[in-house]
């Protein structure tokens, strides 16, 4: 391969690791936002992109998409607390950063995503092979096996408040109400995903980002809504030079968020939120610290390792927003391209695992120093602009009733999770073949 | 092991150095990891990493055999190595061109009876074939190493290329005897090119005679010159084409001239036909 490509790839990816630790200073905006911006700049700023070969472009996103999937959850974790009205049902990470201990809970996650990297680069080049008829063996099984995830969710369902209702009415209300109002956020988000998939309205020129409205509206909007309304009061973080972990913390946390991203990225639909929770059961996670780093290793083997899965000769699989993006200009051919890929994931994972100690340093001093309401205003006024930008006013009406819909999780203190169905059940209903069945039965096809 | 000072290693408070865990938080203060040996993993992936690119930048290709491309492996990524034959440029209707190239093996390794299966025919349709224009195509008998998608049938095999990155020039053929020039160098300056293989990047066709004659001018230029020996009746007036041939004075007519070399199907190749 050509030495110049090779070496202006390699700056291009550390140009992506650059970009990407910036943006992840907004909490909430995630990697396919990001990439969305990026591709409308290539394909439109023709005049300043056209003498920037596909691949040099290639390394750049892969460079934000490794730094991103290792840095994009520390300004949440800083700048996003939990109202005081989740107190029984905070997840770990949430309850590290009330003890002040939030800098620990980032290098624990960190610790996962460097397990994941290290899988990634070491083990998944040996495992073309395998990778290629293990997707021909499950190509045929997804619709069942999305349909059992679909189960799982809705059976793990539990009230989580602890019931504190005076009448048999009231208590009747606090055992069932809870449980019910998650089964309607699942039954409306995939009515809702349904109408997307089949009818969107988004125009033509913004399809290729026609989910981003959604999971802005579902996701990424509530939670700055809930970051205002909040009266959290978050305590100064301690930035700790050891961790308390064990090395068997770090083997089952880190298998389990291995196993939950690789099944992620093999199947459509699958985010690493339902994978994780599966995994965890398969593994027997228990604990804070195992939770913390299996959730680090599974977001980075989804986002990463389904990237992956683009170039591994062989295999080829379109898998994630990054690859579908990728896909729309840069199709890969070679082997060398493949090693060049390879080693850009490995070099800039490195790179990343590195700048996470510091970036949460400065993610601890801006807790200090600047409300954490004002990221969350950055970020809404950012995410709106870009769903009006790309999507138009369509896509605005769709964040806003995705928005309507996401809050109802933080309202009546159920699981988010519950919100994936707008990916799962269209998904579901395609795989096993009815879909186009239920889309008439709506009306909509 | 940490050493115990007063405060928790975790979240910071005050818990005194006789206490092995905080009250606060819950932490352990024995049995933690350090950050910085931790981060010795980094230096792991870096290691992997220049193994990786080094692999990248070294790494011996495999090629495909022409003779042995068919049907079976329609829709394959393949690669192939092989000689030009011919290369003809086909503008399309929306101002898309689409380059055509026929590549054979070198070697023929194929049975005797198969040798019309040594060569295949290799398309870059679109903004490929324009990108492949603009860098400048490679000429008949340049050796190439070629990456592209195989569509074949029954009676039909085809390389269609994605990208002109993946078109790499080994050896440059005949190409490396011509000298790169414009018309305006030529006819400004003609004895500094006398008897020597030049190749014309692109000019305009302002003039066709009947006799294997026209003139070419460089893209908006007066200044014209005499290319001699093609024939005229795949040509148009305004049409661009490429220029390979030998520059020399004609004495009876006392003007100079590109002649152009018998039977060589990339001596003048159209590059955009004005229609």
């Amino acid at each position: 391969m050509d030495s110049t490509i090779v070496l202006m790839t390699v700056v291009a990816s550390l140009v992506g690791v650059a970009v990407a630790t910036a943006i992840s200073l907004i909490p909430g905006l995630h990697i396919y936002n990001v990439i969305a911006i990026t591709i409308l700049m290539y394909f439109t700023a023709v005049d300043i992109f056209t003498g920037i070969e596909p691949i040099v472009m290639t390394g750049f996103m892969l460079g934000m998409v490794v730094a991103f999937s290792m840095l994009f959850t520390v300004s949440s974790q800083y700048f996003q607390p939990t109202d005081e009205s989740f107190r029984s049902i905070v997840l770990p990470h949430e309850r590290f950063l009330l003890e002040g201990r939030a800098h620990e809970a980032v290098m624990l996650g960190g610790i996962g995503a460097l397990a994941a990297l290290v899988v990634i680069v070491l083990l998944l080049p040996i495992l073309t092979g395998a990778i290629a008829v293990g997707c021909q063996f499950l190509q045929p099984h997804y619709y069942w096996i999305l349909a059992t995830i679909i189960a799982f969710i809705l059976f793990t369902e539990w009230p989580k408040d602890h019931g504190v209702g005076i009448t048999p009415w009231q208590r009747l209300q606090d055992g069932w109400v809870q449980l019910l109002m998650g089964y309607f956020t699942f039954f409306a988000a995939g009515v809702l995903g349904i109408f997307v998939f089949y009818r969107t309205i988004v125009p033509l020129d913004g399809a290729f980002q026609s989910l981003m409205p959604l999971f802005v509206g579902l996701f990424a909007i509530p939670s700055y809504l809930m970051t205002f309304a909040t009266e959290t009061k978050v305590p100064s973080q301690h930035i700790c030079r050891s961790l308390e972990v064990s090395g068997k913390d770090i083997v089952k946390g880190s298998m389990s968020g291995i196993l939950a991203g690789m099944f992620a990225a093999f199947t459509p639909g699958l985010t690493p939120g339902p994978a994780l929770l599966m995994s965890g059961h398969i593994t027997a996670q228990s604990g804070d610290r195992q939770f913390i780093i299996g959730g680090g290793a599974g977001r980075l083997m989804y986002y990463v390792g389904a990237l992956l899965l683009f170039f591994l000769p062989g295999v080829y699989m379109r898998r994630g927003g990054a690859a579908i993006n990728i896909s729309l200009f840069f199709t890969p051919e070679t082997p060398e391209q493949f090693y060049l890929i390879a080693g850009i994931i490995a070099l800039t994972g490195g790179l990343s695992f590195l700048l996470l100690s510091p970036f949460s340093r400065f993610c601890a001093l801006l807790a200090r120093r600047v409300p954490f309401q004002l990221f969350s205003l950055i970020g809404l006024v950012v995410l709106t602009a870009l769903v009006l930008a790309v999507t138009g006013w369509p896509g605005f009406c769709i964040m806003a009733v995705a928005t309507a819909l996401g809050i109802v999780p933080n309202m009546w203190h159920t699981r988010r999770i519950n919100l994936l169905a707008v990916l799962l059940v269209p998904i579901f209903l395609n795989t096993a073949g009815i879909g186009p069945a239920v889309a008439r039965i709506f009306g909509i096809e | 092991m940490e050493p115990l000072n007063s405060d928790c290693p975790s979240c910071g408070r005050e818990i005194g150095s006789e206490s092995k865990r905080c009250i606060f938080c819950g932490a352990e203060r024995c049995g933690r990891k350090k950050v910085a040996h931790i981060r010795l993993f980094a230096f792991l992936l870096f290691i992997m990493a220049g193994i990786y690119i080094a692999n990248a930048l070294h790494l011996d290709p495999t090629y495909h055999a022409i003779f042995a491309l068919d049907k079976n492996m329609n829709f394959q990524k393949v690669r192939v190595k092989g000689k030009i034959i011919s290369v003809s440029v086909i503008p399309g209707k929306y101002d898309e061109t689409t380059v055509v190239m026929t590549i054979a093996e070198e070697i023929g390794e194929g049975p005797r009876d198969k040798d019309h299966r040594r060569s295949i025919s290799l398309k870059a349709e679109g903004k490929v074939g324009s990108a492949l224009i603009e860098q400048g195509l490679p000429g008949a008998g340049a050796v190439v190493d070629v990456s592209a998608t195989l569509y074949a049938g029954d009676d039909y095999r085809v390389l269609s290329l994605g990208s002109p990155q993946l078109l790499r020039i080994i050896s440059p053929g005949d190409i490396a005897r011509y000298r790169e020039v414009t018309i305006d160098e030529l006819v400004k300056n003609p004895e500094r090119f006398a008897n020597q293989t030049i190749a014309v990047k692109k000019a305009e066709i302002v003039r066709i005679y009947e006799k294997y004659q026209m003139h070419v001018s460089d893209v908006g230029e007066k200044k014209s010159l005499v290319v001699f020996g093609v024939d005229p009746k795949k040509y148009r007036i305004g049409d661009l084409v490429s220029i390979q041939g030998s520059f020399a004075y004609y004495n009876k007519g006392n003007y100079w001239e590109i002649k152009i070399k018998e039977g060589d199907a990339g001596a003048v190749v159209i590059l955009l036909n004005k229609k």
